[in-house]
């Protein structure tokens, strides 16, 4: 069970205009490999991983997968306000056919929400979409997962029993974590691929991998973010949208004050 | 080949269910509004046909032959919108893997062939009773003939989906040509109240065949001169055909 992707092209087009993506990609991830992919904004990342779980197809090249892979965690666009988060997560268990009455219940107990079973998503604390979004993506049975941005909901309170979940879940699977915060992938990964100029590199010591996004992509450049585009890269995060809105928002408050 | 139909099967149910439960859930009592929806354009056709009532054929009750003919076109009405407005809606389902946008036009088709087979259930019992009808003729008959209303309608959404792809403004005037239709397709008017001279023009529309074969199995004091299973099928096989086949090519060409 592999994932290989060889000589991968693909122009997506942002504000009108159209840019290569990638330019002969290529990337092959073994089974039970722990890989981390770090790429500045726009670089690709989000749409490399929607390109592995096949929700998405390259203008050329081949995406050859031989093992079940899970979509982008935290994906919470399926989400639904109106429903209950027992509602939401019977959803997941048809679509994937898992048991339809212990599924939801498992999956809100695994992060602290059990309590609000049966309340409507959208009447639930604002951290529960995130945890939900976690619990939905981590509970069903995948060779590979697939995190995007990152690993755990940026909370404090959730983080010890997150990292508990993550390591009980991914025990003998493989992941991929798509991130532009190399701190993401320290320890958590076998393997590194940096992105850049529509192809990945790969580094089989992370460190390496690491210290060569730091050195690069460390601190921004001027006119960093319009030399690359991806129009989708990191959106399909409902679970955390707007979440760099409010830390912006944050920052002028504090500074205003 | 097994395998995936059994995933398809899956997530075209997981996708149905999801459609059933959120049908007008920004409203409140959600789905008694779909009910309310048909009853008020059920009445509109119901005072237009009444107000023309010299055109009624004797012997056909007013209310349950509206009620047989619009109930099935609303559907059919419904499902040619399917193919875009289902993807439109759910765009956001296809970062799903395995969540194809066939599957989502498959799924939102089942939940409307769903709630009119209800709703054709309650209102045409209730209409029975109330105007005395005796029951229908052929009742399988009218079971596939609802069915084809479907295929017809979805079908036509896959041609209508491509034909707006390649011309926007296309959607203008076939909205417009289904609108007009209406009349000529037996849902208000049964055939024979229309002059001899222009069946042949009238009679290349498959609609009216399905109509007027329905109007025959409902109504024993009606049988249509012109209506023909064996072009209904031949009909429906030709647009599903091409309809499935303008799908795949959109979805290759505008991805």
């Amino acid at each position: 069970m592999s994932i290989d992707l060889r000589n991968i092209e693909r122009t997506t087009v942002h504000k009108g205009k159209s840019f290569r993506l990638f330019d002969g990609l290529n990337l092959h991830i073994d089974d039970g490999e722990r890989v981390a992919i770090l790429g500045p904004q726009k670089s690709g990342k989000s749409t490399l991983l929607r390109l592995i779980c096949g929700t998405e197809e390259p203008d050329s090249g081949e995406v050859s997968v031989s093992s079940s892979i899970s979509w982008p965690i935290p994906l919470a666009t399926f989400f639904l306000a109106n429903s209950t988060i027992a509602a939401n997560g019977r959803f997941i268990a048809r679509l994937r056919g898992l048991e339809e009455r212990d599924f939801p219940r498992q999956a809100a107990e695994s992060v602290g929400l059990g309590e609000f079973l049966n309340v409507k998503l959208g009447r639930c604390p604002p951290y529960a979409k995130g945890r939900l979004a976690l619990a939905l993506g981590i509970l069903p049975e995948f060779d590979f997962y697939q995190f995007d941005g990152r690993m755990l909901p940026r909370e404090k309170e959730f983080q010890e029993q997150g990292a508990a979940l993550l390591e009980e879940r991914l025990s003998g699977h493989g992941y991929i974590l798509a991130t532009a915060t190399p701190k993401e992938a320290e320890g958590r990964c076998d393997v590194v691929y940096v992105l850049e100029n529509g192809r990945a590199t790969g580094f089989t010591d992370p460190a390496a991998g690491i210290d060569y996004f730091n050195e690069h992509y460390g601190k921004k450049k001027p006119g960093e973010a319009a030399s690359s585009a991806d129009a989708g890269d990191g959106d399909d995060n409902a679970a955390d949208e707007g979440s760099g809105d409010i830390d912006l928002l944050a920052a002028v408050v504090s500074a205003i004050e | 080949m097994l395998d995936q139909l059994k995933v398809q099967i899956r997530v075209v149910r997981a996708l149905a269910v999801r459609e059933f439960q959120t049908q007008q859930s920004n409203l409140e009592y959600g789905y008694g509004w779909v009910i309310f929806d048909m009853i008020l354009g059920m009445a509109g056709l119901l005072i237009l046909r009444l107000a023309i009532k010299g055109f009624n054929r004797p012997g056909l009750p007013p209310m349950t032959f509206i009620i047989s003919g619009i109930v099935p076109w609303s559907m059919f009405g419904q499902m040619y919108g399917v193919p875009i407005s289902a993807v439109q809606r759910n765009q956001r389902l296809l970062s799903l893997p395995g969540v194809t946008p066939l599957d989502l036009v498959i799924a939102s088709s089942l939940r409307i062939l769903g709630t009119f087979a209800l709703l054709y259930v309650v209102l045409m019992s209730a209409s029975c009773l109330y105007e005395g009808v005796p029951p229908p003729r052929f009742t399988f008959g009218i079971v596939l003939l609802f069915l084809s209303f479907w295929i017809f309608g979805l079908s036509l959404g896959f041609m209508l989906m491509a034909l707006q792809k390649l011309y926007t403004p296309a959607s203008k005037f076939t909205s417009f040509f289904l609108r007009f239709s209406t009349f000529f397709s037996g849902v208000i008017f049964i055939v024979t109240l229309f002059p001899g001279y222009i069946w042949p023009y009238l009679t290349w529309n498959p609609m009216l065949h399905v109509e007027e074969l329905l109007h025959t199995y409902w109504f024993r004091a009606y049988t249509t001169p012109i209506g023909k299973p064996s072009y209904v099928i031949e009909c429906m096989v030709i647009m599903a055909f091409f309809g499935l086949l303008l799908e795949r090519y959109c979805r290759k060409r505008f991805r």
